[in-house]
């Protein structure tokens, strides 16, 4: 899926953050010019847009291969951050009603905000059905600005060459019949037989590996 | 042909797989044999030897019900 989708709904983020924090800096410097004092918590206020910058910049850079899944984690991090700020502002023991995250803004920045969730929808639906299905391995491959080798996680051989499934030519079921009716067995190796005996609830297997190890002498593993 | 698992019905104490081990050992015509057990097939030829005059040697391996 081309990432048009992904583009957009990033680009309306990263308005609507420019906006909002606009916004909320405008407030306060025309609030301290009404009560005549200084504005000490502007420095704050460019600290909280240069670090925002600093992520779209970030983002910029890898925008021409962002998808939908990068949208979405653009969104999470950037959206719950600020809606976890303005809630924990609220005095504690106070219920919030749903409204109230959105309270004081105009129709643009609602708008804005209802984009959001669209924009998240679009994005766990791609989680859901992208083509990759990589789930959280491949979101992380695809945001990162490094190359995928460094992120690659080493993968072991497959067990199937540690197993013993190359059995000994002799690993063949043999069986001998005794008072107790007929007992498998397999047979590997020569010289001084030993018997193998595995516990309740396993079979001969258990001990395969251990007979190739020791190659050399005669084995008799009951199953 | 892959055997058959045990039945619902088989006695699988430590004395009738004990026996069962002798049988075995007898059909087969082993008068010395080394026997590595695991977890409960180690309790089966822990305290007595597989028949009598039998002499064998027993490495025990995650001894569980010994």
């Amino acid at each position: 899926m081309p990432p048009v989708f992904g583009t957009a709904v990033l680009m309306i983020n990263i308005l609507f953050f420019l906006l909002t924090t606009w916004k909320q800096r405008h407030r306060a410097g025309k609030r301290c010019r009404k009560a005549g004092a200084r504005d000490r918590q502007r420095r704050r206020h460019h600290e909280v847009r240069a670090q925002y910058s600093g992520f779209f910049l970030a983002a910029a850079l890898v925008l021409h291969r962002l998808s939908l899944r990068s949208a979405l984690a653009t969104d999470i991090v950037c959206c719950s951050r600020r809606r976890v700020r303005r809630l924990a502002r609220r005095p504690s023991g106070q219920a919030l009603h749903s409204m109230e995250v959105v309270a004081g803004y105009g129709p643009p920045y609602l708008a804005l905000y209802a984009s959001t969730p669209f924009g998240s929808g679009l994005g766990g639906g791609s989680l859901r059905f992208g083509q990759s299905g990589q789930g959280v391995r491949a979101l992380a491959h695809e945001i990162s600005p490094l190359p995928a080798q460094r992120f690659r996680i080493r993968q072991t051989a497959p067990r199937t060459h540690q197993m013993l499934t190359k059995q000994a030519p002799t690993h063949e079921y043999k069986y001998v019949p005794t008072d107790f009716g007929n007992i498998a067995y397999r047979e590997a190796g020569s010289g001084p037989a030993a018997i193998f005996v595995h516990g309740v609830l396993l079979n001969g297997h258990f001990w395969d590996r251990l007979i190739e190890a020791a190659r050399g002498c005669q084995a008799l593993h009951r199953d | 042909m892959v055997p058959q698992a045990a039945g619902a019905d088989q006695n699988l104490s430590f004395d009738a797989r004990r026996s069962m081990l002798a049988a075995f050992c007898q059909a087969m015509r082993l008068d010395k044999v080394d026997v590595v057990a695991n977890d409960s097939g180690g309790g089966i030829v822990r305290f007595s030897p597989l028949a009598p005059g039998a002499s064998e040697v027993v490495a025990l391996n995650r001894l569980r019900y010994a």
